[in-house]
């Protein structure tokens, strides 16, 4: 009794306190607790990571620098670049300008083998003027310039020059013959490179060009059509943790610059959301002094404008909230911390399943982490690819049976045909052009074949019936925790509201100290209550005659 | 929340209130491998001097195994246990020797390779909690007292008493049939059949769930059996629980035809399927 005691007051504790610091950030410091349903705005961030050379015994000597030139995000027409920060531990720092290009550039003189150079900002839409502003003479002048015998250079001695200056014309002027302006040039000039492979690289050897983008732009130029490279980001409502720089081509023409996907030889419609990072062909990231670099970019969408503003005034007004607000930690720890905040309420699930409806699980996390497999293969996939992975690997183990093995070694021999079966799944995936492939790979193989394992000795030791019925205990139990991991509003609550976690640490204990029957208890025990009942009656029964006689 | 369905009014008690009221409440932890182990609870039983099967053997390493033949060459018959099974499982009868190999309490013949596999799984744990490695024990098989032969079908009658703080509160009979293939545990298809606490008489039995009168097998009644020795096999069930330092445990027992009642082992979170067999509420009797 005075355990429940116990238990009940720390849980109403919990529940008090973290209810409290919730409804003082919701009430009073005004954060959201629903995510938009729009988005408009981005976090980047941009993780460049720089390896030293291997450094010889002379280098050693004098220690070099490295540099490192990052392109820096502005502000466009469309979107408006706000909060910028950089982290580079002991680096130098410089902004300079190059070519009407903002770029900061980080030196450091004694580096150790492997440095972190991150950069944060966000992004966030503007409300799309119908009239943009003209491009002046002067700023379009460069998209213009084509001093063809300069722009034009032909780096193949061994060709002469006329060769591939008739190429080009010959090239050109059949693409203008089918387009009148610059935005119907570029398709008809895509169409006859993607037809003329052959010409367009021998074109590309011969101007050193490496890229098809800039092929077509000097070709473009050369017809006399404004035309600049591009390259920026896609900005899609879901979080890409390593986002592709993309590079399209732009053409101006009536007051506008319109995009060019030269992937697919389409037009890019202007509401595609692609942020113009930065124009021409240079790279993001130029290092020097350094051996490799590689750098990544995630896009962390923020449905939750609200908790933007919310979080910017609690600043000033209440610092602590602020620091302690998840969203400002870099996109790939929120990412893990997405992940890592569900668990408990997977784990709350699993406890609920088990001593309250009385469900048999297989172990008591495997629900949650099969649960989270699903999470990045979606669900039917995933219920299917769990299905027929256990099925079929159980059919290998009943065949290992009968090949006597010791324990470990035949754990470690299903370990071998799960890893199989899923690298043939991926196969097939792959095949049939689908890209579920690649997030299968996260399944938890390990757990799948102590699983296998499990259901095998169960089958054998307890019979089909009770091992279907904990399979399907497991599985019903991962698909609820799916269900509730991937809730918007859930996964929105945990990251704004982190301190609902003391809620679900109540509900465990409550749960806990539950002593009440399982649901499953009242079938059980079904039979016995209608025989009490009965006995019951006929007690009555015999009381009543015996009174009467 | 379900109070309407009424099974606490008549004292049932679920698996919750079973952990956190009885077992919990009663088992200290480290008491616990005295129940889990069949080694130790047959060192507790000796110093208790109550009767047990004869230990033959233990077998602890994979070169035991290799000696197997030779170990129970002296025995007819004998009884493979995992130290740390539970619940019957891993449990092999033989009941005598084969032309080639050993003939089991079933009637099916197993060669010495087979045997020596089997043992092999023991000893990797595969019956044991968490897969623990185990030991090996082999005993003397017990020669079962004929009294429950007409409600018997192939194997091991056994009596489970649970003891609460040195008092018996209730009874059960298990009888093997046809569906638990031998084997006498509920879940698998097994009888229950309650005991009167006083009287030792069997008063209701039960089979997968549902009541029932007869021996599906035998067709023999199964209520109104006495149970031979009632007050010395309570006696022995009461001396287990205060001896193993557990308050709370279900005692195994069986009859042997020459030595009376024998305790196979003991069991720290025994079962509530009992109630059933009992027609009967836990929280009411204790």
């Amino acid at each position: 009794m005075w355990r429940s005691f116990l238990t009940f007051s720390i849980a109403a504790l919990c529940i008090v306190l973290g209810l409290s610091i919730a409804g003082y950030k919701h009430f009073a410091l005004g954060f959201p607790l629903l995510p938009d349903s729009e988005v408009s705005s981005w976090y980047v961030e941009l993780k460049t990571t720089l390896q030293s050379p291997e450094r010889t015994y002379r280098d050693a000597e004098h220690e070099r620098e490295i540099t490192a030139d990052i392109l820096l995000p502005s502000s466009g027409e469309r979107y408006a670049v706000a909060e910028q920060h950089v982290m580079a531990r002991g680096f130098g720092k410089q902004d300079r300008i190059d070519r009407d290009r903002p770029i900061v550039q980080f030196t450091k003189g004694s580096p150790s083998s492997m440095e972190i150079i991150t950069m944060r900002f966000m992004l966030y839409e503007l409300h799309i003027n119908e009239e943009t502003t003209p491009e002046t003479e002067e700023s379009l002048a460069a998209a213009i310039q084509t001093p063809y015998a300069k722009k034009v250079r032909v780096f193949n001695p061994e060709q002469s020059l006329a060769a591939v200056y008739d190429t080009i014309d010959l090239i050109v002027d059949e693409a203008m013959k089918k387009s009148s302006s610059g935005s119907s040039f570029l398709p008809e000039l895509w169409k006859i490179l993607d037809r003329e492979k052959e010409t367009a690289e021998y074109l590309m050897q011969n101007m050193n060009i490496h890229h098809k983008p800039n092929l077509m732009m000097v070709l473009a130029r050369v017809a006399g059509y404004p035309t600049r490279i591009a390259n920026g980001l896609k900005l899609e409502p879901d979080m890409v943790s390593s986002a592709s720089i993309r590079r399209w081509v732009e053409t101006y023409e009536d007051n506008a610059w319109v995009r060019f996907n030269s992937d697919d030889g389409k037009l890019i419609s202007p509401q595609t959301p692609l942020y113009r990072w930065w124009i021409g062909s240079r790279e993001l990231v130029r290092a020097e002094g350094v051996g490799q670099h590689v750098t990544q970019v995630s896009i962390k969408p923020n449905n939750d404008s609200a908790l933007t503003r919310a979080l910017w005034q609690a600043s000033k007004k209440q610092p602590l909230a602020y620091s302690m607000a998840l969203s400002n930690l870099p996109v790939e720890q929120q990412m893990v911390l997405q992940i890592l905040l569900l668990l408990p309420i997977g784990a709350l699930i699993v406890a609920f399943m088990r001593q309250v409806v009385g469900v048999k699980t297989f172990g008591t996390f495997m629900p949650v982490l099969i649960a989270l497999a699903f999470r990045d293969t979606g669900l039917s996939t995933g219920v299917l690819f769990f299905v027929g992975l256990t099925f079929i690997g159980l059919l290998m183990r009943s065949y290992l049976a009968h090949l006597r093995l010791l324990l470990v070694p035949r754990l470690s021999a299903v370990l071998c045909i799960v890893v199989t079966l899923i690298m043939l799944v991926m196969l097939w995936f792959n095949n049939m052009n689908t890209s579920t492939g690649l997030s299968i790979a996260l399944f938890p193989v390990v757990i799948m074949t102590m699983f296998i394992e499990r259901m095998s000795n169960m089958w054998d030791e307890k019979g089909a019936k009770g091992t279907l019925i904990a399979f399907s205990g497991t599985l019903l139990t991962a698909c609820l925790i799916y269900a509730v991991v991937t809730n918007q509003h859930i996964r929105h609550a945990m990251m704004t509201f982190p301190e609902l976690l003391l809620l679900v640490f109540a509900c465990c204990l409550v749960l806990g100290r539950y002593t009440g029957f399982r649901f499953t208890e009242y079938l059980r025990f079904r039979e016995l209550k209608r025989e009490l009942q009965r006995r019951q009656m006929t007690e009555q029964a015999s009381h009543i005659s015996s009174n009467h006689g | 929340m379900f109070g309407r369905f009424g099974l606490s009014q008549f004292g049932i008690v679920g698996m919750n209130k079973r952990n956190l009221q009885m077992i919990f409440e009663h088992n200290r932890r480290k008491n616990y491998p005295i129940a889990d182990s069949k080694l130790l609870t047959k060192k507790l039983a000796e110093k208790m001097g109550v009767t047990i099967p004869k230990l033959y053997a233990v077998l602890e390493f994979q070169h035991d195994i290799k000696k197997f033949d030779e170990i129970v060459k002296p025995y007819d018959s004998f009884v493979i246990k995992p130290d740390h099974g539970s619940g019957g499982e891993g449990i092999i009868v033989i009941k005598e020797r084969a032309y080639k190999g050993y003939r089991k309490a079933s009637g099916e013949i197993v060669d010495s390779g087979e045997l020596r596999y089997q043992l092999q799984n023991i000893l990797s744990g595969m019956f044991s909690l968490g897969g623990k490695p185990d030991q090996i024990l082999i005993e003397q098989t017990v020669v079962f007292d004929p009294v429950f032969d007409a409600i018997t079908y192939q194997g091991v009658p056994d009596i489970r008493v649970i003891v609460k703080a040195g008092v018996p509160i209730m009874a059960m009979l298990r009888l093997p049939t046809k569906a638990s293939d031998g084997k006498a545990n509920l879940h698998m298809g097994g009888i229950g059949a309650g005991i009167d606490l006083q009287t030792g008489i069997t008063t209701t039995a039960v089979q997968s769930n549902r009541y029932v009168e007869r021996h599906p097998e035998t067709g023999a009644l199964l209520v109104g059996h006495q149970i031979p020795n009632w007050s010395s096999l309570l006696d022995i069930a009461v001396k287990m629980q205060q001896g193993s330092g557990l308050g709370y445990i279900g005692v195994d027992i069986v009859l042997d035809k020459f030595h009376g009642p024998m305790v196979l082992e003991i069991n720290a979170r025994p079962g509530i399927s009992i109630q059933v067999a009992n027609a009967q509420g836990l929280a009411k009797s204790s």
